[in-house]
């Protein structure tokens, strides 16, 4: 059954992925083209449309604020530099996650000796979800209390993935990308995508089997 | 019949970490320090030729007004003993045919009939250097001296330093010609 619901959610993610992409795409690229005819103002409006997704995956893959900060950056102006380059081929989007996930893998790879978690804000929607609820009425722990420690295990369970398999389930589960986007942005087969993210998310239920049962 | 146990699903956890974000004041502070970011990358970084070379001519930069500073207080130092000494050879007069000049005034142009200039011919600073000090004017011709006085530095560039040197010399009328003499020359340093 629930083999059944996540290929139906990957369909569906690839679906509307392919329509969004289309047009995106192509206002993407008019922006990428005004880059390289020398306007800078353009980039600023491809960083202003993408920089909350770009940092929301390096912060889940570093599980650090300040370094998500920092790496986002990094590859926002690896972007602006190698833009030239740019012939389109791919959309800007797959080309600007690709250069955010591999800046950030050479981070991690630099410093997986170097270990500390800084969390980010929660925001207050979040209070109301479902999941909370379910989790406060299981435990009967104060909500504040209870995202906080949901923060806590979420990330440190995270963090115990390779960094293959978390960029996998990043982008998948939290960024909502499809098996094809993924597999372009990691530059490895559908089928490799498919693999990881089964043993990820097993290594994850068994990380956080105190909360799922 | 009791109610089947709620389970949690992997995704509905994950779904959690959505909700992590940055405020609004996070992203300006990005956005800044991007866009400072962004400016060092565009300006062109200086190739490492153009650098050692910069490097190499520096010193020149420095010495090269030094050295014409040293030489310019060397030549008016030269020049302000030069013009203590200072004797004027004044130009022989060649002519006393009558000539038309304008003499430019302040306030209008009179136009005066001359007969003659004054040259001198200086030496300054081991260039000979020819100035047109004085105009004879027709009316004058009936005296029979003429003697005039005049501030060289009227004559002199300002950089000789000859602030206040006078000289003077006296024409003579001698029969169709004028004989010149130079008077004293007073310095007044």
């Amino acid at each position: 059954m629930s083999a059944s619901v996540g290929i139906a959610k990957s369909i569906v993610k690839a679906f509307s992925g392919t329509q969004e992409t289309l047009s995106e795409k192509d206002a993407d690229f008019i922006l990428v083209q005004r880059v390289q005819q020398g306007d800078v103002a353009a980039f600023d409006e491809l960083m202003v449309k993408y920089r909350e997704r770009i940092y929301s995956v390096i912060y889940n893959l570093t599980s650090n604020r300040e370094d998500a900060s920092d790496l986002a950056q990094e590859a926002f102006i690896k972007a602006f530099q190698s833009i030239g380059r740019f012939q389109g081929k791919s959309s800007f989007f797959t080309w600007l996650y690709r250069i955010s996930v591999n800046t950030t893998l050479t981070h991690l790879k630099k410093n997986r000796l170097k270990r500390f978690l800084s969390f980010e804000n929660v925001s207050e929607e979040v209070n109301s979800s479902d999941t909370l609820e379910f989790l406060s009425d299981k435990t009967s722990t104060e909500k504040p209390v209870l995202v906080k420690e949901l923060q806590h295990k979420l990330n440190e369970a995270l963090q115990t993935l390779s960094v293959k398999h978390r960029t996998v389930i990043v982008l998948f589960e939290i960024d909502n990308l499809s098996h094809q986007e993924i597999a372009d942005i990691t530059d490895c087969s559908i089928g490799t995508v498919r693999s990881r993210l089964h043993y990820a998310k097993q290594q994850l239920q068994a990380e956080l089997k105190d909360l799922l049962d | 019949m009791p109610e089947p146990r709620k389970q949690l699903k992997l995704e509905q956890l994950l779904e959690f970490k959505k909700a992590e974000k940055p405020d609004a004041d996070f992203w300006n502070q990005f956005q800044a320090e991007f866009r400072q970011k962004q400016l060092q990358t565009i300006i062109v970084k200086e190739s490492f030729w153009s650098k050692v070379s910069r490097k190499i001519l520096a010193p020149s930069s420095i010495l090269v007004p030094g050295s014409t500073a040293a030489v310019a207080i060397f030549v008016l130092v030269a020049n302000f003993r030069e013009t203590g000494s200072v004797q004027p050879n004044y130009s022989e007069l060649t002519s006393l045919s009558a000539s038309t000049i304008q003499v430019a005034d302040s306030s209008n142009v009179v136009e005066q009939s001359i007969v003659a200039e004054v040259s001198v011919v200086e030496t300054v600073a081991d260039t000979p250097a020819s100035f047109v000090m004085d105009v004879i004017p027709a009316s004058d011709l009936e005296a029979a001296t003429y003697t005039r006085e005049f501030p060289t530095s009227t004559i002199r560039s300002a950089s000789s330093l000859a602030k206040a040197s006078y000289a003077s010399y006296t024409l003579t009328r001698d029969a169709g010609s004028l004989a010149m003499t130079s008077g004293a020359s007073s310095f007044g340093f």
